[in-house]
């Protein structure tokens, strides 16, 4: 087996993995798949060393977070003075007036209920997602946030905070609405 | 009542916390394998002096690297004898002639420059201060424009 197809294999091992990793921090999939792209590039540099690693799975994923995060720091800091400027959700009123939503109710099954969850993580804004992806899947404290992210403590708890509530009421209005 | 509210938070954050944990990967797009490949197999193709010195040959790796060493300990040791002397012998002319050759060149830049330096006396500053106003204008509606054909092309929906 030659190396590229050895890379190849080692490809389709991982490329859900990375490819995950860097959609749930930027949100985009075209992004995505650029910075999936990219990861593997310098995997391929490292090929020799990651080839039999037990830790190739955490080296990738270390470096699809890290690009990600450089990603939206170059590209999305120009547009932050206007593209933050948050639209009024139309469905908040309503929403905050309910109750938080039980997870393990079974209005939704399994994977109505996952689909929801993934599609209300993508929509939070960058703010409120990247630090709750980086505390839910990366295992990171808030204090390993906020020096990543170059920000105070307080904000990284907000963020989260508001983050978790935008979570609870946009899960709430499904529920909301399947229960009707 | 409020211990009530915070155990009733608790328990839903830990329950987000495992229904995230439990989403599944998302498949990653047909298109990233054979991009990557294809770039991959293109530096393949590269011959060895084109790719990164990393990807060098182990000789080759080792040849640059004593090469430059010794440059920089030759230059440092020698440099200036080495410069009197090249300044003196005919290889040193022949580099004056060359540079003498750039003469109308640099003649020309300095004139470009000249006149520059004289419109700006000319027009003073308001126009000058004008000026800057409508380059900063042009760049803040491009600015505006691009934000707003972003904000269109990406919205989040």
């Amino acid at each position: 087996m030659t190396d590229a197809s050895q890379f190849e294999c080692f490809m389709r091992d991982y490329q859900n993995m990375v490819f995950t990793t860097a959609l749930r921090l930027v949100a985009n999939e075209t992004d995505a798949e650029d910075i999936a792209q990219e990861v593997f590039m310098k995997a391929y540099e490292h090929f020799g060393e990651l080839r039999y690693s037990p830790t190739a799975g955490g080296w990738l994923k270390t470096v699809a977070r890290n690009l990600s995060l450089n990603h939206l720091t170059r590209y999305r800091a120009r547009w932050r003075f206007f593209s933050e400027i948050q639209s009024p959700e139309q469905d908040e009123d309503f929403a905050a007036e309910l109750p938080a939503p039980d997870l393990h109710q079974r209005s939704l099954d399994d994977a109505d209920r996952r689909q929801v969850l993934a599609a209300a993580l993508q929509r939070l804004p960058d703010s409120q997602r990247v630090p709750l992806v980086l505390f839910h899947f990366d295992n990171l404290s808030y204090e390993q946030i906020a020096a990543r992210l170059k920000v105070s403590l307080g904000k990284v708890k907000t963020d989260i905070h508001r983050g978790r509530e935008a979570l609870r009421r946009r899960l709430a209005v499904s529920c909301a609405t399947v229960a009707c | 009542m409020r211990l009530e509210t915070n155990e009733h938070l608790q328990q839903w954050e830990n329950a987000l916390d495992e229904e995230l944990r439990q989403l599944p990967d998302v498949e990653a797009p047909e298109t990233l394998i054979p991009r990557v490949m294809a770039i991959v197999l293109a530096k393949a193709k590269l011959p060895w002096w084109r790719q990164t010195w990393w990807h060098w040959p182990a000789p080759a790796q080792v040849f640059v690297v004593l090469s430059f060493v010794g440059l920089v300990i030759g230059l440092s040791c020698y440099g200036p004898q080495a410069w009197d002397a090249l300044a003196g012998s005919p290889l040193g002319h022949t580099v004056a002639g060359w540079l003498q050759a750039l003469t109308p060149l640099a003649d020309c830049l300095s004139a470009l420059v000249n006149a520059f330096a004289l419109i700006l006396r000319q027009t003073g500053t308001l126009a000058l201060i004008l000026g800057a106003a409508v380059c900063l204008a042009l760049y803040l509606s491009c600015l505006g424009l691009g934000t707003m054909m972003y904000r269109v092309a990406f919205a989040k929906r």
